[in-house]
């Protein structure tokens, strides 16, 4: 036993040590957006990312919100967007992934596969045709084309991550259901979903932090600037000739604090999801 | 009018697995009916036809003298017991047995009053808060009843409902079943692979082989004159012992036909008498024993009173009343009369 304490207490301190190295390479850049969104204008880039400020500068942060015009809208957009999408990727998907899980009909597995085939197509790929398709329906400059693909099951890996988890429920809840008096939808909104909890708080963690970072389909589509997300606004920082780094950092703090926030406070749904699905 | 009414029923799957082939049956209003056969009989595909969540491939299903076979579920006005009960785990024991009359509509004091009694017929009063989750076995098997009984459906569908309970509680359940129909008189359909339960619950048990009803009858009818070979072995611990017709002479003086098989059960076999068994072992189960050995040629099994003495030669002298004898046909497996 003691002979083998000592090799296995040092694989446990060499995994710690890689594992310290790793979350310090990832929290680094977290750590220099904070400093950079306190530093005097024009100076984050000259001190370098190791030299200490001289002076904090929190007016930083009310001047790049002013900067980005109109805050409150842009939040107000971004938050009705992502619930928009939570919910339309939740219903739709879960209801595809017990279709395919649960429903017996011709061709079932091989309409699943296409859906998963789908995922092989990159979303640059998608783009132009995707924005002739809104194009021609005449919902360029809305949101519609953030939401619609999320409700038409744009999002087939989470169709996936359902289908696999009600493959898990046993059958005979389902009938159960239906002999105690429910029909489809009563048996996957009374039964089935709420077991599904696991995979719908995967999914809406998943794709809130999606929907909010996003920057490239609220660009391509949203030309007013009444309907700018916060990502869009960001992006105001980058002029021709400046890019003004602190306001820019300190606006990236405040749009990734809701995130760091979701976070913290899901963790469990998140790694549950990250196992679920495999990623990582 | 019968209350539940199979006709020519017939189940095949894809790949032309035949479940159920044309099945007649009839289940009488009040009747306890057990539907028992070996794994893969097709009994619970029978039983699931009868519920609605597999349809038939040919036949008819009445109740009540109108035809069902179309109906969903939901409009059959029958309650199911399956096999790992099926309680929704997310709900309250009292959400559960609620839940079909939540369906239906009911009044919330009505659904309140009604999931009261159904939870103190079963004496399971004291768990309406709980979660499935933090139920024993027992306990779940009665929450799965509740919320059958709740609805005062016109039929009750079991699926093997206590397989998956230890031999004690098992013994236990069956008396509680038996109860439960005495005092509801409700109409039961129950499968089970359990011959026991089958003797015990049923006031008639129908047996399934290969999809194919075999027998109806009263237990003690279908035990003492079996159908066929296969009821006859299948019915009874230890099977029937079968011989083939040479043993016959040492049997008795009735004669039988040439080439038949004959059957004999080891509970029927009594001490003394001019059959002599070569005994290769015993098994003691208190309060009978079971002498495995040769008779005749044909390995055979007798059940004895518990404190039978074996002879020093090993031979145990037996005999057996001439009408406990059963002929079979030995192409059909058929009993002869």
């Amino acid at each position: 036993m003691t002979a083998n304490a000592g090799p296995r207490g040092l694989a446990k301190g060499l995994h710690r040590a890689l594992l310290l190295v790793l979350a310090a390479a990832f929290l680094l850049p977290l750590l220099w957006m904070v400093a950079a969104s306190l530093q005097p204008q024009g100076k984050a880039l000259e001190y370098g990312m190791f030299q200490f400020p001289e002076g904090l500068h929190p007016e930083n942060y009310p001047q790049a919100l002013a900067q980005m015009g109109g805050f409150g809208r842009l939040l107000l957009n971004t938050t009705l967007l992502t619930l928009a999408c939570i919910a339309g990727q939740l219903f739709c998907c879960s209801l595809a992934g017990y279709a395919f899980a649960r429903l017996r009909f011709p061709g079932r597995d091989g309409l699943f596969l296409l859906v998963l085939a789908t995922m092989m197509l990159p979303p640059q790929v998608l783009a132009i045709p995707q924005f002739l398709f809104f194009r021609q329906l005449g919902l360029i400059d809305t949101f519609y084309p953030l939401i619609l693909p999320t409700v038409l099951g744009g999002a087939p890996f989470f169709i996936f991550l359902f289908r696999q988890y009600f493959l898990t429920l046993p059958v005979e809840l389902a009938e159960a259901a239906r002999v105690d008096g429910c029909g489809f939808f009563g048996t996957y909104f009374r039964i089935m979903l709420p077991l599904a909890k696991p995979v719908v708080g995967t999914v809406a963690i998943f794709t809130f932090l999606a929907t909010w970072n996003d920057f490239w389909a609220p660009l391509i589509y949203l030309n007013s600037e009444d309907k700018q997300t916060l990502s869009l606004a960001l992006a105001s920082f980058n002029q021709s000739y400046r890019v003004a780094v602190e306001w820019l950092m300190a606006g990236s703090s405040v749009i990734l604090a809701p995130c760091a926030l979701v976070y913290f406070l899901t963790q469990g749904w998140f790694l549950r999801g990250v196992r679920l699905s495999g990623k990582g | 009018m019968a209350a539940l009414e199979l006709t020519a029923l017939c189940k095949s799957f894809p790949g032309g697995m035949e479940a159920v082939v044309d099945v007649d049956l009839q289940v009488q209003e009040g009747e306890f009916l057990v539907l028992v056969g070996p794994s893969g009989c097709g009994k619970s595909t029978l039983l699931r036809m009868v519920a609605g969540l597999e349809s038939p491939t040919r036949g008819e299903i009445r109740m009540n003298g109108q035809k069902v076979h179309h109906l969903e579920p939901k409009e059959r006005d029958v309650a199911m017991v399956f096999q790992n009960y099926a309680l929704y785990p997310h709900m309250t024991v009292a959400g559960n047995i609620a839940f079909p009359l939540k369906m239906a509509r009911n009044s919330r004091k009505k659904i309140r009053a009604a999931v009261q009694e159904a939870a103190e017929l079963l004496g399971i009063a004291e768990l309406l808060e709980r979660k499935p989750a933090a139920l024993s076995g027992g306990q779940q098997q009665r929450v799965a009843l509740a919320r059958a009984l709740v609805r005062r459906p016109r039929l009750f569908l079991f699926d093997e409902p206590l397989s998956n309970v230890d031999a004690k509680l098992r013994a236990e359940m069956r008396a509680e079943l038996a109860k439960l129909h005495r005092e509801t008189r409700a109409t039961m359909l129950y499968v089970t692979h359990d011959q026991v339960e089958a003797m015990t619950l049923g006031s008639r048990i129908a047996v399934l082989h290969r999809g194919r009803l075999q027998q109806v009858g009263a237990p003690t009818e279908v035990y003492h004159q079996p159908a066929n070979m296969f009821v006859a072995s299948f019915l009874g611990a230890p099977p029937m012992n079968f011989l083939s017709d040479q043993a016959a002479a040492a049997l008795g003086p009735k004669s039988y036909r040439q080439g038949v098989i004959l059957g004999f059960r080891p509970h029927d076999a009594m001490l003394g008498g001019d059959c002599r068994m070569k005994v290769h072992f015993r098994e003691d189960l208190g309060h009978e024993s079971l002498f495995h050995g040769v008779f005749e040629g044909h390995e055979v099994i007798l059940a004895l009173p518990g404190q039978t003495k074996l002879p020093s030669d090993g031979e145990l002298a037996f005999h057996l009343p001439a009408d406990r004898v059963h002929a079979f046909d030995p192409d059909s497996g058929i009993r002869l009369p």
